[in-house]
């Protein structure tokens, strides 16, 4: 069989060769080309991020919050989720500071540090990350453990005696303190 | 050997056409040095392993659908309704673990055998990557049930994701597939998942294999080449044989793992509840050295260390020049070896011990949130009416009977039908109106807040309240009016449908055949119509799935046994169907046949409204609350519906709606009532247990193995709901029967306003 072909091509065929080379290339980048682009879209494009941020909930009237005492409360936001609006849960840590305050500190339960939830332990008075161990004082500051910052603080405002919280999310795993687009 | 020599002198049929015995010596007969060897199967049990991956993946994905409304119900279907799901999924899930023991084996067996060595470093290298993807196998799988462990494990992984240096968000991103977890990560996790990395892993172990019959198997180092040749046999059959026999081994263990450790499915992920996040045990010593590693230092776990870790590992072949075999003259490599892996197990294990969790406290706080809503003024009933002629009047129609769409759209409910009424329980009209009810009712949950819904449910019992057609309802009317105003009252449903005809004997003709027969018939008949439950004390229930009763009897001996009913047991239907419906049921019956139709006992776990939004209802202060307060937590309001139905499944049919026995009573004796302050004080909650779980007597059936054991407790709550208020003191058990008592008691309230044509009691 190898004897049929000479062992050293002709010119003519070595040009064959580079052009069907060449022209398989370009065939290959016209399928690459797109599909990378297709597969790194997320990176750029603004697909499933909503103009502004997630809006104010209403997380239940003010007064009926304790006071100098950590809640979790739930809430609803709403956020475009690929093809779809979809409603989901987030939950938020309330301290309402004093009577007649009319400010209360809302916390992001989320940590710092990886993202796990943190919960308060009021009889050790902070909040403990129970993935990696992170401790936050009950002003949220982050005294033990590896998480970089101290607890993001949530955007909140009182509405006709009800408390609204503005749901954010933030860069994790650094120092300073980075809200992330959604 | 016979047939090879056959095939040299003449090509046979399939020779011929496929050259077989080439691709068969290419494939099996490659000869092996020193012979077939237990020690060598392990790459054998490897690509057996990923197989069953393959195929158990492959099966998954028949039922499994990957977006945030649906992954989770897909799973859990899987897991208890589709027919050996639970093993499939078992197989998949401890699969993986499986998958990751074997490799690690292999790689430390290639390691001290010093396969890697020239000139097979290609071989190990790609081998590197055939792990680096197994590992993306796992870290995608994990998001894809779902469930809480998932959301939070992958949100922990994306995390230690984007710390990599500069191109960490990226990464992050690009995975995620979208600014939040949902479900365009969900999409993206289950391509690379299903397709993607599987890919990829075909064509690497297709290049592993190639490489390694391209430079034949490594022989054991303490055996001289002399030896070896002598040795020597070819693949097949010797060392297939005892792969076979090893992969058998592995796969029984696997089932066996599979059976006694079913695959975990946790509770859909809901980003607002805390939960412990944790990686499968494989990660999770890199998880738990993050604990000891802070600012600076904390990219050195995420990211430096592994990365080292797996480029050291890729580049080994190359690393390591000596041109020994033999262990004992490789002392740096074995000894880093030794390193290497037991401090991957030791961290494994100590990792797994000592991961502190802190179950109490978290779930405490999971709960807290519910009670977060407060009355804030209540609803008045004008405008749930405007509501329901907004949003409901265009298909139920003003009068509730929904006549006028009918035609078009076969499944709508008469509201005003009592059979409906009696069908449903507040809390199933609740849930549909708040999750929509297939295939035309959309959900309200996002346009209409709780009050409002459950304001709508009130309203829409109140279509079958009859209003006796001289003197109006007393105190409705009129109270509406106070409440209006000088304006010109919308009348409340039981005034507004005042021509409606009073309830058609065929009370049930709206019905579907299949709510007909859980509503009449399931409870003898079972839910696969073979009616095996009750067989003992019935005899002569028939079999629907037996093809040779079903030909046995025509169509006009079925319908006039539904109508007319038959024997002791089986109750006349004809006041309770309507001529076609009669039709539909006989066409009903005649699916069973062969067991091709089951009804699904329970509705999934129901997804229970919470309290939420800012403008709570309370009910006015002059009209009864007919649904159960608000303050119910979720468990008990799902218990609640789950025993309700129960009761309405199995249970109505022979004790009633009240438990009173009625209906049943000429045909059965000794049928008790429920109802009866003296039965029910000489009878414990355990001996109502006992009843319902291992029958009683020769007519009540056992329901073991329909009913857990958790809801026999709560149908035993439920019977004792149905008995006599309690006299003063004496306090309900538990916090649930007292639930269920005032749920109770409310429902009574409602029934006693609609007995006089309530069906099954008469």
């Amino acid at each position: 069989m190898d004897a049929d072909f000479p062992e050293t091509p002709g010119p003519r065929r070595r040009f064959l060769t580079l052009c069907t080379s060449a022209l398989a290339t370009v065939l290959g980048l016209l399928v690459a080309v797109p599909a990378l682009g297709y597969f790194l879209a997320p990176l750029c494009s603004r697909l499933g991020k909503s103009e502004a941020g997630p809006e104010f909930q209403p997380i239940g009237p003010q007064d009926s919050l304790p006071i100098g005492q950590w809640k979790l409360v739930s809430f609803e936001v709403v956020n475009q989720d690929g093809w779809e609006k979809a409603r989901s849960r987030r939950s938020a840590w309330v301290r309402r500071n004093a009577e007649g305050n009319t400010d209360a500190m809302v916390l992001s339960p989320i940590c710092t540090h990886l993202g796990c939830p943190v919960s308060w332990q009021p009889d050790r008075s902070s909040f403990i990350c129970p993935c990696h161990g992170g401790v936050f004082d009950a002003n949220g500051n982050n005294v033990a453990g590896p998480p970089p910052r101290p607890m993001d603080p949530l955007e909140s405002r009182v509405e006709a005696g009800q408390l609204m919280v503005r749901w954010q999310d933030f860069k994790i795993g650094v120092a300073e303190r980075v809200p992330v687009r959604g | 050997m016979r047939n090879e020599t056959e095939e040299t002198i003449a090509p046979g049929f399939w020779e011929l056409r496929t050259g077989w015995s080439r691709l068969k010596h290419t494939l099996l007969l490659e000869p092996l040095l020193g012979g077939s060897r237990w020690a060598a199967a392990f790459g054998s049990l490897l690509l057996f392993s990923f197989a069953l991956q393959v195929v158990t993946g492959i099966l998954l994905t028949m039922n499994y659908a990957p977006s945030v409304q649906t992954a989770w119900p897909s799973v859990k279907f899987i897991q208890e309704e589709v027919p050996l799901g639970w093993l499939i999924r078992g197989a998949h899930h401890w699969g993986a673990s499986l998958m990751v023991i074997l490799l690690l084996v292999h790689m430390v067996q290639v390691f001290v055998w010093g396969a890697y060595k020239r000139p097979r470093e290609f071989t190990w290298m790609v081998g590197v990557l055939l792990l680096v993807s197994a590992l993306g196998l796992a870290f995608t799988g994990y998001l894809l049930p779902w469930d809480q462990k998932a959301y939070w494990a992958t949100k922990v992984g994306l995390g230690m994701i984007s710390t990599t240096p500069v191109i960490g968000d990226g990464l992050r991103i690009l995975l995620q597939g979208g600014p939040q977890l949902g479900n365009l990560t969900l999409t993206r996790f289950f391509t690379l998942h299903a397709f993607v990395l599987p890919g990829v892993m075909v064509f690497l172990i297709v290049v592993h294999l190639y490489l390694f019959r391209l430079h034949g198997v490594t022989t054991p180092w303490w055996e001289s080449p002399a030896r070896l040749r002598a040795q020597s046999e070819p693949f097949w059959p010797g060392q297939a044989w005892k792969d076979t026999v090893l992969a058998m081994a592995v796969l029984i263990g696997l089932w066996l793992w599979c059976i006694h450790w079913p695959a975990a499915l946790g509770e859909q992920s809901d980003p607002a509840r805390p939960y412990e996040a944790r990686p499968e045990w494989y990660f999770m010593f890199l998880f738990q050295l993050l604990r000891y590693l802070k600012g600076p230092y904390e990219v050195l776990g995420t990211f430096v260390l592994p990365a080292l870790f797996f480029v050291l590992l890729f580049f080994w072949p190359f690393l390591d020049r000596s041109p020994h075999s033999d262990p004992r003259r490789r002392p740096v490599a074995i000894s880093l070896l030794a390193i290497g892996t037991a401090s991957l197990i030791g961290l494994t294990i100590f990792a797994n011990i000592t991961d502190v969790r802190m179950h109490e406290p978290v779930a405490a706080a999971a709960r807290a949130p519910v009670d977060a809503v407060v009355a804030a003024g209540p609803i008045q009933k004008l405008e749930v009416a405007g509501l329901y002629k907004k949003e409901c009047a265009s298909c139920h129609g003003v009068n509730g009977t929904g006549d006028a769409i009918r035609p078009a759209m076969r499944s709508i409910p008469d509201f005003t039908s009592l059979a409906w009424q009696m069908s449903q329980t507040d809390l199933a009209i609740t849930h549909q109106i708040h999750e929509g009810a297939a295939p035309l009712m959309p959900g309200y949950k996002d346009k209409l807040n709780q009050p409002q819904i459950l304001a709508l449910a009130i309203y829409v019992r109140a279509f079958a309240i009859e209003p006796s057609p001289t003197a109006p309802t007393p105190n409705r009317p009129s109270a509406t009016r106070e409440k209006a105003g000088s304006k010109p009252a919308e009348a409340p449903p039981a005034i507004v449908a005042p021509e409606k005809k009073p309830v058609s004997a065929p009370v049930a003709a709206r019905m579907s055949p299949e709510q007909v027969y859980r509503a009449y018939c399931m409870a003898c008949h079972s839910e696969d119509g073979r009616g095996s439950l009750v067989r003992k004390a019935m005899p002569t229930v028939p079999d629907f799935t037996d093809a040779k009763w079903q030909t046995s009897r025509s169509v006009s001996q079925l319908k006039a046994s539904i109508l007319n009913g038959k024997g002791p047991f089986m109750l006349p239907m004809k006041d309770k169907l309507g001529g076609t419906d009669v039709e539909q049921m006989v066409a009903y019956i005649r699916s069973f046949q062969l067991g091709k139709q089951v009804v699904q006992v329970q509705p999934g776990p129901l997804k229970v409204p919470r309290p939420e939004g800012p403008a709570p209802f309370a009910p006015p202060a002059d009209e009864k609350p007919l649904v159960s307060s608000p303050a119910q937590s979720d468990e008990t309001a799902a218990r609640i519906h789950v025993a309700t139905s129960l009761y309405r499944d199995y249970c109505i049919i022979c004790h009633g709606p009240g438990g009173r026995g009625a209906p049943m009573r000429i045909s059965m004796p000794r049928i008790p009532d429920f109802s009866d302050r003296p039965w029910q004080e000489s009878h414990s909650d355990a001996q109502f247990m006992v009843s319902i779980l291992n029958g009683k007597g020769s007519l009540m059936p056992a329901f073991h193995g329909r009913v857990s054991d958790d809801q026999a407790r709560d149908l035993v709550a439920y019977l004792r709901a149905l008995g006599p208020p309690r006299t003063g003191n004496e306090a309900p058990a538990t916090d649930f029967a007292e639930q269920f008592e005032q749920l109770q008691r409310q429902w009574n309230e409602l029934e006693k306003q609609l007995h006089p044509q309530a069906p099954p009691a008469k």
